[in-house]
């Protein structure tokens, strides 16, 4: 069996975003976001480094969304499905509150996001059912 | 799943971390399989079968009164 070993693909762009936004908030001059964003960067960096190794414990390296093995790959799988239907729903929520509280017109973020969540949503259906 | 990890670990004088290092899984993962916690993937079980030098179904029983079919 091969371990897991290599950064994960949503922790490779969580860290673009995370030191994105750290420049940008350098280039508008809000340092002191920025300086918290690299103190997260580095305490990332820190932690996937340990994920890697197989340290620590399985609730931390599951955690990290750096999973060692295919039951802790499971875990995670089974954590980022429930994160994800709680989102879906607290979006829909949000739309739908904005909706009757703004007379008809939600924030476009929110819609943007409604859309950005469904299309996902629906891609990864047919992308499961086909792998399955 | 019941099954003879913990009893053919035991005889091989492994720890639940050397069994994992040596299938790639962690120690935590060796001690949910022991426990029954956790049933293996078809490649993790074949590994566990070869590495014990036994079949799968050999190593692998399902509960009591269970028959499979």
């Amino acid at each position: 069996m091969n371990a897991i070993r290599h950064l994960t693909w949503f922790n490779r762009l969580f860290l673009v975003v995370m030191v994105g936004g750290a420049v940008w908030c350098l280039a508008v001059g809000i340092w002191w976001w920025t300086a918290l964003l690299l103190v997260g960067v580095a305490y990332l960096a820190v932690a996937y480094r340990q994920a890697l190794r197989g340290g620590g414990t399985d609730r931390s390296r599951v955690n990290a969304v750096q999973p060692f093995d295919e039951r802790e790959s499971a875990a995670s799988t089974w954590a980022f499905n429930v994160t994800g239907q709680v989102a879906v729903l607290a979006l829909m929520a949000l739309f739908v509150a904005q909706t009757a509280m703004q007379g008809g017109q939600p924030d476009t973020i929110v819609v943007l996001l409604l859309l950005l969540v469904a299309g996902t949503w629906g891609v990864a259906i047919q992308v499961a059912t086909r792998r399955a | 799943m019941d099954n003879e990890i913990r009893r053919l670990r035991g005889e091989r004088g492994l720890s639940q971390a050397a069994l994992g290092e040596a299938l790639g899984v962690s120690r935590q993962t060796v001690n949910s399989l022991e426990a029954g916690r956790y049933d293996p993937s078809l490649p993790l079980a074949l590994a566990l079968g070869r590495f014990f030098g036994m079949p799968v179904e050999d190593l692998f029983h399902l509960p009591d009164g269970g028959d499979g079919g």
